[in-house]
């Protein structure tokens, strides 16, 4: 008999302040990177990182939520591999992710609309929240 | 130094009959460094989610690929079910894992054969792809189709097979077999592929891991997951272990897929003498309210279902990370230091699926 090894999905929520050093602990964990996503959700963008523990088959997941119009820091870093899901977070959402290793700069899927998979409220709350920041003097 | 130039690779090349680009920087026929490029075929299937309800993005998630379709299917069910809490019936699940292990079967025998025309030894892909239409052949008997089935239903499977289909599946998977056993010999032993695969785009097995590859091309270098050991489905019932090699070179790969198409028909024997009677689905109601991360072992390595719900029927996010997505990484990695003439192989031997990979 096949020993049956259960799926154990591990979610932490961090501060996107915390992104690199928790990335780091992962990598020095010896986990593998396994997949980075994102969902529009409440006007907000949740970013999620994947790690598996292959041994033990355990996967863990860093969960960050930020404004539509936050800079987020890249994680190629620390996992080389991730430059694929970055730059499609980037194209397909508009997740504004610096410093991508390898920068296909939203021409990774080749596709002529902007953000094509952001819903219509989430491109008219970053365009205000754009607005609100060159009005209060941000860099956007 | 000699001189460095950049050569274009595909998208479109006789070699590789999918749509990737590589731009390769080659110093004297020697590959320093290859950037991949995608995006010629994106479908945005994973943006259909505001159109079609959860139910129906069973359907439309199967069309992401034409070989791993049924593991599509399955994995997404897998998600929506563990979501909504839904205990399937035990024979839908025997059922969900013979079919899965039969496109395994498809689709090894499918990468084979390609393999092989890559070498040139066009009488060897004959022989493989004429084998895997016994597969086929058989998959049709028993699911009605040949590249989409559409038997993955949250809640269960829409199809079962009787007493006679089973007999003649196993009867069929005993030549299909013997068969293998035929061309085994010469995809492992003859000159002229060992010339062709033997210390041929080495990946280590600490590159694999720090490149996050996953899949047989993962295993050929050493990495034993395989995420049919989280027991979903009936594996968990089943007796097997991840067939790995140490080489980490093209005939590692070669070698690991021949091996997992004889573990796939032990799987089936298994799973055909362990499968109990009774339904084959759950009537379903409500909606799914929730999150979950799925990891399906596909053909090609491991595949990664992601659904977020919030109580209607359409998904607030559905994404699906591909093995071939995953394995991209490594294939540059694997191409450094290669020769020019060896591209078109090594780009073969992570089995890419660019339709999957722009799903």
């Amino acid at each position: 008999m096949a020993e049956v090894v259960e799926p154990k999905n591990v979610q932490t929520e961090i501060p996107l302040e915390a992104l690199l050093v928790e990335v780091m602990k992962k990598k020095e964990a010896d986990l593998r990177f396994d997949q980075a996503h994102v969902v529009y959700a409440n006007g907000k963008f949740e970013l999620s990182y994947s790690f598996s523990d292959d041994d033990a088959y355990r996967f863990e997941n860093l969960r960050v939520i930020i404004d539509l119009t936050e800079e987020v820091p890249s994680i190629t870093r620390i996992y080389p591999c991730a430059f694929l899901y970055e730059n499609e977070m980037r194209e397909l959402f508009g997740v504004k992710i610096e410093m991508i290793s390898l920068d296909y700069k939203d021409k990774l899927y080749r596709i002529n609309e902007v953000n094509p998979m952001l819903p219509e409220a989430g491109k008219k709350l970053m365009a205000e929240e754009q607005e609100k920041c060159k009005a209060d003097g941000g860099e956007q | 130094m000699g001189k460095r130039s950049v050569v274009p690779f595909g998208p479109q090349h006789p070699v590789l009959p999918e749509p990737i680009h590589l731009d390769l920087v080659i110093e004297d026929e020697k590959i320093m460094e290859a950037i991949p490029n995608i995006g010629f075929i994106h479908r945005g299937l994973e943006g259909l989610t505001e159109k079609r309800d959860f139910k129906q993005m069973t359907y439309v998630i199967e069309r992401t690929c034409g070989i791993c379709s049924f593991g599509h299917g399955m994995g997404y069910v897998e998600t929506i079910e563990h979501i909504m809490g839904v205990g399937v019936p035990d024979r839908a699940k025997y059922l969900r894992t013979i079919w899965h292990e039969m496109s395994r079967i498809h689709s090894h025998l499918l990468w084979l054969g390609l393999m092989a025309d890559a070498f040139g030894f066009e009488s060897l892909f004959y022989q493989a792809w004429r084998i895997r239409e016994k597969i086929l052949d058989l998959l049709e008997m028993t699911t009605g189709g040949r590249v989409i089935f559409s038997v993955n239903k949250v809640g269960g499977v829409i199809r079962d097979i009787n007493a006679e289909q089973e007999k003649e599946m196993l009867l069929g998977l005993a030549k299909v077999e013997q068969e293998i056993k035929e061309i085994e010999h010469t995809f492992l032993n003859d000159y002229s592929v060992q010339s062709r695969l033997r210390g041929v785009g080495i990946l280590t097995k600490e590159q694999a891991h720090a490149l996050g590859c996953c899949g047989p091309f993962a295993r050929a270098s050493g990495l034993s997951y395989d995420m049919r050991k989280l027991g979903h489905e009936a594996y968990g019932e089943l007796d097997f272990e991840p067939i790995i090699s140490n080489d980490g070179d093209s005939y590692a790969r070669c070698a690991v897929r021949i091996n997992e198409l004889y573990q796939s028909i032990d799987l089936i024997r298994q799973a055909f003498a362990k499968m109990p009677a009774g339904d084959i689905a759950v009537d379903v109601k409500g909606m799914p309210n929730g999150e979950y991360f799925n990891r399906v072992e596909q053909p090609r390595g491991e595949a990664v279902y992601y659904v977020k719900a919030d109580g209607t029927k359409f998904l607030n996010r559905f994404r699906l990370r591909t093995p071939t997505f995953a394995n991209l990484a490594g294939l540059c990695e694997m191409l450094k230091g290669a020769e020019y003439a060896d591209v078109g192989i090594l780009a073969l031997t992570i089995d890419p699926c660019i339709s999957c990979t722009e799903r």
